[in-house]
């Protein structure tokens, strides 16, 4: 703390000067509360957290594993039949590119956002950012079937201006599906990036450009470091978010792009299969949590090196 | 499309999803106490009181379900009926009371192949002896089986736009033939058996021995037609949307939504020829509440046939009492596979077989289409 309060001082009040003299025997403010009252100020998010989280999944693991009789069966039947398997990949590809796609345009809208001194532009960005969040999943979903269908407003569009002479099919694909996860995950994705770059020094760029940095040194190696968590935080949300969609590959996509959720919903409802769909639910779980957990840690290590020089 | 037109239809998984999202909230009780009128006393009227709960489809089913069948009754005995919706999500919500020990549905409408999973799990109650006999007095011995009675009997029909098509399958043989009938298709996506009994009669199988299916023999002739359907629909709706869209120029669908399109002005030709026929059952569930009540619908049901005839002609499904269709306009009876002439060139789905070889069925179909 006090070197904090020092180095404070000395932007302000300019060298030699000392507003507050270092007084070691005041006492001292302490960030960190008690260690009774932080439990008790963490009780409610425990609490939540495992009776709506921690139980369930316990739960449905145990059913997984223990119905009907004891054993790895249901696990084992899930990595032998190829359309479990399927679903599983299908669900990890359109999701990494949903990620992909959302994360770095999250990051060039975020910027613009920051960085726009044009009032329209910024109305603009923040409507077309925030709108997906107030449309509800179904209507964002029809919307986009009208737009994809055969004769759709994309495909009318482009046959009138004689780009295509039959229309293309659109819809029932897989490109459809990342088109919906993309739209909908997108807001998630640039409010975390978008908070991040508030808070960085609008000097930063100018004062590397001043030291010979062209503009896209400067970003790459001055605000894109310094945003990093939060990118990868963005990248994270949207990730974890998109393994679980379930309307958006009904409505939009065709058997050749199932959901392993979709998968799930057929176990229940088809099959009759909880066990089934219980050790299905903890595969997505699990595999969803191995790969956030190992691109965290790579990127946590990557950034330890980078700091070591 | 409004949102309660399309949460109509057959067994859906949007809809499942959707449910949430406002179409429970259809589920709240008449609660509308009539007096028992003694109109119609050629049999002694058995007393019945309190709440029965009927577990069905939702939206504009419920409401029908409601307008035709639950009002009357109630005006009649005295007996409050009210309907939760729980599309297609019978067999696991009831296997889900039933293992809380909390059973709260008096009857259920649920597909004749899921009910006998129902009956084989001990989760619904075979009829008493005395039921199933009036039941079979009213309507016909066809129509009834050990635990339930027949209701919103539904075909897969062959249907082409009159508009679009080049040429207009008639038979399954053509609709499996792209050469000589080319165009876009559209078949279900959740399908288990129907595709199957479809491609064996178009590879030459009589109708007469459609079973046991061979099913390599079908999955062949499936492979034939794959790369024509441009679509696999999932719910009634969209088996519709495709047509007025224009997506598709024909397709294997349900004979209750070929009417509605044809009533939305797709011009819409179809074909009962093969036509593989489902049924739902009204079923009682094992502990039922009030089974007494649910009982005494199911002979009202049956004895009913005027109310029957509405149900058809606003839903387009059929119900047990054949007498019903003397009461819907013939233009409109033509349209429902159920209806008498059209039933003689379709036929009946084996539920017990599907039943007995649902995993496998279920399997294979999605491994097939995900290919």
């Amino acid at each position: 703390m006090a070197e904090s309060v020092g180095a404070t001082s000395i932007s302000r009040g300019g060298l030699g000067v000392e507003p507050f003299p270092y007084r070691p025997e005041a006492r001292e403010w302490k960030r960190e509360p008690a260690t009774v009252v932080g439990l008790c100020l963490l009780a409610p998010a425990v609490v939540l957290l495992v009776a709506l989280f921690v139980v369930p999944v316990v739960r449905i693991v145990w059913q997984a594993l223990a119905e009907p009789t004891f054993g790895l069966d249901r696990f084992r039947e899930f990595w032998t039949s190829p359309a479990p398997r399927r679903a599983l990949v299908t669900t990890l590809r359109i999701s990494a590119l949903v990620t992909l796609l959302c994360t770095t345009l999250s990051v060039l809208i975020a910027w613009e956002l920051h960085s726009t001194r044009s009032r329209l532009v910024r109305i603009a960005l923040w409507s077309a950012a925030l709108f997906p969040l107030w449309t509800s999943g179904v209507v964002r979903n029809y919307a986009f079937t009208i737009i994809l269908q055969r004769r759709g407003v994309l495909n009318t569009a482009l046959l009138s201006l004689g780009l295509i002479r039959e229309p293309l099919s659109l819809l029932y694909t897989e490109a459809a599906v990342v088109m919906g996860i993309f739209y909908t995950m997108l807001p998630y994705a640039i409010l975390p990036v978008y908070a991040s770059f508030a808070t960085l020094d609008a000097e930063l760029v100018p004062a590397a450009e001043s030291l010979g940095a062209s503009r896209l040194r400067a970003m790459v190696d001055v605000v894109l470091p310094l945003a990093a968590p939060s990118i990868f935080a963005a990248a994270a949300i949207v990730f974890v978010v998109s393994v679980g969609f379930y309307i958006t590959p009904i409505l939009l996509g065709g058997p050749h792009s199932p959901f392993l959720a979709t998968f799930v919903d057929l176990q229940i409802y088809r099959l009759f299969d909880f066990p089934g769909a219980a050790a299905t639910a903890s595969i997505l779980f699990f595999t969803a949590f191995l790969i956030v957990g190992g691109a965290w840690r790579a990127v946590g290590l990557e950034r330890i090196r980078r700091v070591l020089g | 499309m409004s949102s309660a037109d399309w949460a109509t239809g057959r067994p859906l998984s949007r809809r499942r999803a959707l449910k949430t999202l406002g179409a429970s909230l259809a589920a709240v009780g008449l609660g509308v106490p009539g007096r028992a009128r003694a109109q119609q006393t050629a049999a002694p009227r058995r007393k019945v009181t309190g709440n029965m709960v009927l577990a069905t489809w939702g939206g504009r089913y419920s409401k029908a379900m409601k307008d035709f069948f639950l009002t009357p009754f109630s005006q009649e005995t005295g007996v409050t009926a009210q309907t939760v919706d729980a599309p297609g999500g019978f067999v696991p919500m009831l296997q889900a009371q039933a293992k809380a020990g909390n059973v709260t549905w008096d009857l259920v409408d649920v597909g004749e192949a899921d009910s006998l999973f129902l009956l084989d799990n001990g989760l619904v109650q075979p009829l008493p002896p005395e039921v199933k006999a009036d039941l079979i007095g009213a309507v016909g011995e066809q129509h009834v089986t050990d635990h339930g009675i027949s209701f919103a009997a539904f075909g897969w029909v062959i249907a082409a736009n009159r508009k679009a098509a080049k040429r207009i399958p008639t038979t399954p043989a053509e609709f499996f033939d792209v050469q000589q009938v080319p165009g876009r298709r559209t078949m279900y996506g959740e399908d288990q058996l129907t595709g199957v009994l479809y491609a064996l009669q178009a590879d030459g199988v009589a109708r007469g021995q459609l079973y046991p299916p061979d099913l390599d023999r079908a999955y062949r002739k499936l492979d034939q037609v794959k790369k024509s359907v441009a679509v696999w629909w999932r719910t009634g709706d969209q088996s519709q949307q495709v047509f007025r869209d224009q997506e598709v120029e024909m397709g294997l669908l349900w004979d209750g939504r070929a009417a509605g399109a044809i009533d939305q002005g797709v011009d819409l030709a179809l074909s009962f020829e093969g036509t593989p026929i489902s049924r739902d059952l009204f079923v009682v569930p094992t502990n039922a509440p009030n089974a007494a009540a649910a009982f005494e619908f199911l002979r009202w049901y049956a004895t009913h046939p005027v109310e029957g005839g509405k149900w058809i002609q606003t839903m387009g499904y059929g119900v047990a009492n054949p007498k019903a269709y003397e009461h819907v306009p013939p233009e409109i009876a033509q349209r429902s596979a159920y209806f008498p002439g059209n039933f003689a060139k379709g036929f009946l789905i084996n539920a017990r077989w599907q039943s007995q070889h649902r995993a496998e069925l279920v399997k294979r179909w999605t491994q097939w289409l995900s290919q």
